[in-house]
């Protein structure tokens, strides 16, 4: 009895994290990638990341992994739902950095780019979401309005 | 097959079939007109009607009981859902939910949810969701093509 009730937790556990992870490591590489890019290109005393930072990305992701399956589960991705969650991840990075001081000794614009690829990166996952839905709605409707013509052509020959 | 159509003064229109044997094409005919003659007994308060299928919005079933939902009226019915899909599968009727079926003839537009689901808005305005596990079968009905992942 036990045991069956540690696997059904420790199974939804699992599956909790393992859905997260895709999230989890797309921040992932771009906060490495987008640091030691604009490191290299504002010519700041940065051409690396140290192990503390590393660590602090890498918790910042957990978080915002999470932080997606709670508020924006599979089964309930909504505009709304999805503008809390790149609005919560926003706000927790813009925390993260600027608490932890990731960016001491780079200029202001590369913060700018940092965090302006990020919006823009929300914002083009809202678009998606949109032109997906759309693309799929038009699909339904002229399937539907195929199927009710067909349908009643079909009655109409017999 | 010879079709001849009479006019006459009668009560009541009847259809008779003469054929040397029940062969496919007569089968076809005979399955037809059952179809659009099968009448879905179901009551409403006191009152029993015997409806057309056609007339029916959507099917839900609560509680162990089965409500047949027209443009403005509640009634309910003996069958349960299963008989109700079962018997009525090739004139529209598809199931969007555990316990609901929608007539796609009522249906006015449908609207894809970023969440896997399906909104229905029938002819009266009222909106239904087809949830998750039923919309590949709804899709395909349809004849939409369901990729793999969606099934």
């Amino acid at each position: 009895m036990k045991n069956s009730r540690f696997w059904k937790w420790g199974g939804s556990y699992y599956l909790f994290i393992t859905e997260a992870k895709v999230t989890m490591c797309l921040f992932f590489a771009y906060y490495m990638f987008m640091y030691i890019f604009l490191g290299w290109a504002s010519s700041a005393p940065v051409d690396s990341i140290s192990f503390p930072v590393t660590v602090q990305m890498f918790l910042l992701c957990i978080l915002t992994g999470f932080m997606q399956r709670i508020i924006m589960p599979s089964s309930r991705v909504t505009v709304p739902r999805a503008t809390i969650w790149g609005a919560a991840s926003l706000v927790l990075t813009v925390g993260f950095a600027v608490g932890f001081g990731w960016f001491a000794g780079f200029p202001l614009w590369t913060q700018v780019v940092f965090w302006g690829v990020l919006v823009l990166g929300l914002v083009f996952m809202a678009l998606h979401l949109h032109l997906t839905t759309s693309t799929e709605t038009r699909e339904l409707n002229d399937r539907l309005r195929s199927f009710q013509r067909t349908q009643a052509d079909e009655r109409r020959q017999a | 097959m010879i079709i001849r159509v009479e006019h006459l003064p009668i009560e009541e229109n009847e259809v008779v079939l003469r054929c040397a044997a029940l062969d496919e094409e007569m089968l076809e005919v005979l399955a037809l007109l059952r179809e659009r003659s099968a009448r879905l007994a179901a009551t409403e308060g006191d009152e029993t009607f015997m409806l057309n299928p056609a007339e029916v919005f959507y099917a839900e079933a609560v509680e162990g009981r089965t409500f047949l939902y027209t443009e403005a009226r509640v009634l309910e019915t003996g069958k349960s859902l299963l008989q109700l899909e079962a018997a009525y599968e090739n004139t529209g009727f598809v199931r969007i939910g555990k316990s609901q079926l929608v007539n796609l003839y009522r249906v006015g537009s449908l609207k894809s949810l970023p969440n896997s689901r399906i909104q229905i808005t029938l002819q009266n305005a009222e909106r239904l969701i087809v949830s998750r596990h039923y919309v590949s079968p709804f899709k395909q009905k349809l004849g939409i093509e369901v990729k793999q992942h969606e099934e």
